[in-house]
């Protein structure tokens, strides 16, 4: 087993961006996402528990739990090794961090696929992705008795971590002066809510080339592409919405954006912000064109270093502010929790989060089928889709907590009717 | 491997119905393949708060208190004087927990005036005065009675437009107000007159009727949500 070489601080603060999560933590609720491999033989379980106690030493800012103090919430360092868990058919129920041995994260095997969920104020998708794939190159590795060849996905176990991978990165590259903008609120789609354990996932697998080549000829990269078929997708719902409540307003899709892209950081916490992309449907229909040129100009400009470090700025001086500072955490708990339940996530009407290709290690790539990426139950949006690819083939993973799956259904009909063919798979709710 | 022949869209084995439209997968010339489950059947459940039981600890302890308090005032007075107006405001507080078991919250409102009511009523029982109850107490806790299962209708209903609740329960604080003058005249000389509610429910309900008439227009309130957000 992998030690802990270097003296990692025994209490940390929460990033910036996480200091939101354990307020709106509720019994039902928390802000989790998934990563799963599917491999090409059925997980050995002592194989995998071995697997984790051998990298964990690897990733120190993964070895902390949270802590409830007067005014924020704090991470403190944590020993041992949380147990390899079976799978559920509804995945991402908010982890009872006893149960858990206080860890934010939990590893599950099902079949052919290893599953880790881990909670949103632990890390994000890059941190996250990183995690699952040197902990599948290690049970490779212990398995077949492959060597490695590490990248950048995939960290060596027995290599030391640098002290900026549990540094807030957002500390660091604030700037002076930021501000928050006003976003107007955006169509949401509805539907019959499931019960609030429960979980429908649907899974479209698509051939990278194919959709490649579709979004070249559309002159956009592949997010674009997909963020603009959304985008049409949701438009398509909207008018045949014939409540007053549809009432045109704007349709928005919220794109996460990898900070490590921008800013050279390698730290294994949260480390990224979103851009809003979104077309006035009030003014008329969009065609499939239309949209594309809304979001292929307006993207850029929203990632722009500019704008995105105004708002990274304005949210750490909110977090500096003496006021806020001072308000105790039980009363800042309750009004951040309420402002999200009014507001929350209604700014838009779903998420695309992409994390992208995924580089893997030549020795790795004959043993992993397939990937997946999943993000929970959202507060105030009934669906999210979540989107890797690897091995040539491009994974869709779609989230709902309604019973209909009419996004889906229209997002995949558009593509096949795209040119593209799709494969689906779902946990049959 | 099959396609669904409505979305067009491949499905993995472990599918028996398109899960985006629905449709059965058939598929006659394929034997009968036992398909590996993509997911498993185990469902995680999360913790449930037992209402009931937490109601019976609450009652349970409010009982405590009243039969201690019941038990102090024998010891010290060897009569029951004041723990008679603790053990009523005790009962009160038991029919509150109607609150907590009860899904229907008319019915707990209901059960809560009867508990008001009954409340005063001991209360002017016990105290040997009985007129302030049948005139001012009784219509005033009823009018506020009315007053609240009215907004919590308003305010309850699905779709419904908040600046347009909020008016008539505005509207309503003026009628309100009329409504305890003419109660207080009535206690103190018998005669049905109006005095200061005049003053106070005018300006309010002419502030409602300005909120019920901006509620129609949608732009406005767009427009205010946009200004007074958090």
């Amino acid at each position: 087993m992998a030690e802990d070489k270097q003296k990692t601080p025994t209490w940390i603060k929460l990033d910036n961006a996480a200091t939101i999560y354990p307020a709106t933590m509720s019994r039902k609720y928390a802000a989790m996402f998934r990563m799963t491999a599917t491999l090409t033989e059925d997980v050995d379980r002592d194989i995998l528990q071995e697997a984790l106690d051998n990298i964990l030493g690897r990733f120190p800012s993964f070895r902390y739990s949270l802590k409830k103090g007067l005014f924020w919430c704090y991470l403190r360092r944590i020993e041992g090794t949380p147990k390899v868990q079976e799978d559920v058919r509804n995945p991402m129920v908010r982890i009872n961090f006893n149960d858990n041995s206080h860890f934010m994260f939990r590893v599950r095997y099902f079949g052919r696929r290893i599953a880790v969920e881990f909670f949103h104020a632990l890390t994000d998708g890059t941190g996250g992705l990183i995690f699952l794939m040197t902990l599948t190159g290690e049970y490779i590795r212990l398995k077949y008795g492959r060597e490695i060849s590490y990248n950048e996905v995939v960290f060596d176990p027995k290599s030391q971590a640098c002290e900026e991978e549990y540094r807030d990165a957002f500390q660091k590259y604030a700037r002076k002066v930021g501000g928050l903008d006003n976003e107007p609120l955006a169509y949401q789609p509805r539907g019959t809510a499931e019960s609030s354990h429960i979980l429908n996932i649907i899974t479209g697998i698509v051939p990278v080339d194919i959709l490649k080549a579709k979004s070249r000829e559309n002159g956009c990269t592949l997010t674009q592409f997909i963020v603009a078929m959304l985008i049409m997708t949701i438009q398509e719902l909207q008018e045949a919405d014939k409540s007053r409540r549809a009432r045109k307003r704007p349709v928005k899709i919220c794109v996460p954006m990898n900070l490590r892209k921008m800013y050279p950081s390698r730290t294994m916490r949260n480390f990224s912000t979103y851009l809003i992309i979104g077309i006035e449907t009030k003014y008329g229909h969009y065609s499939m064109d239309e949209i594309l040129n809304e979001v292929k100009h307006d993207m850029p400009l929203r990632a722009s270093e500019k704008v995105i470090n105004s708002r990274i700025t304005g949210n750490v001086n909110l977090e500096r502010s003496f006021l806020i500072k001072l308000i105790p955490m039980f009363i800042k708990k309750y009004i951040i929790s309420s402002i999200e339940s009014l507001k929350g996530a209604k700014y838009f009407s779903t998420t695309f989060t992409n994390v992208g290709l995924v580089n893997l290690p030549p020795e790795m790539a004959p043993y992993i089928d397939e990937l997946g990426f999943l993000l929970g139950r959202q507060r105030a949006n009934v669906n999210s889709c979540g989107c890797i690819s690897c091995n040539g083939k491009v994974f869709f993973t779609f989230t709902r907590k309604i019973k209909e799956p009419e996004i889906e259904r229209l997002f995949f009909r558009n593509l096949v009717e795209a040119g593209i063919p799709v494969e689906i798979e779902s946990n049959n709710n | 491997m099959s396609y669904c022949v409505n979305c067009g869209v491949k499905l993995k084995p472990s599918e028996d119905i398109c899960p985006l439209c629905g449709t059965p997968v058939v598929n006659p010339n394929a034997p009968k393949e036992t398909a590996v489950p993509a997911y498993p059947e185990k469902v995680e459940k999360i913790m449930h708060i037992n209402f009931k039981n937490l109601s019976k600890l609450i009652v349970d302890f409010l009982l405590i208190i009243a039969a201690v308090s019941i038990l102090c005032d024998l010891i010290m007075s060897h009569s029951l004087s004041w723990s008679r107006y603790v053990f009523f405001a005790l009962i009160y507080l038991c029919c509150q927990v109607t609150f907590i078991i009860n899904k229907n919250v008319y019915l707990s409102l209901a059960i809560d005036l009867l508990a008001t009511e009954f409340l005063l009523f001991s209360f002017s029982l016990l105290s040997g005065y009985t007129r302030w109850f049948t005139s001012l107490a009784m219509p005033l806790a009823a009018a506020f009675w009315v007053y609240v299962t009215v907004c919590t209708m308003l305010f309850r209903r699905k779709g419904r437009n908040n600046m347009r609740a909020a008016s008539i329960c505005l509207f309503l604080i003026s009628l309100f107000l009329i409504f305890l003058d003419i109660l207080i005249h009535c206690y103190q000389s018998g005669a049905v007159a109006i005095s200061w509610a005049l003053y106070a429910s005018l300006p309010i309900a002419i502030v409602s009727v300005i909120f019920f008439i901006s509620s129609f227009s949608h732009r406005l309130l767009d427009e205010i949500k946009q200004r007074i957000f958090l």
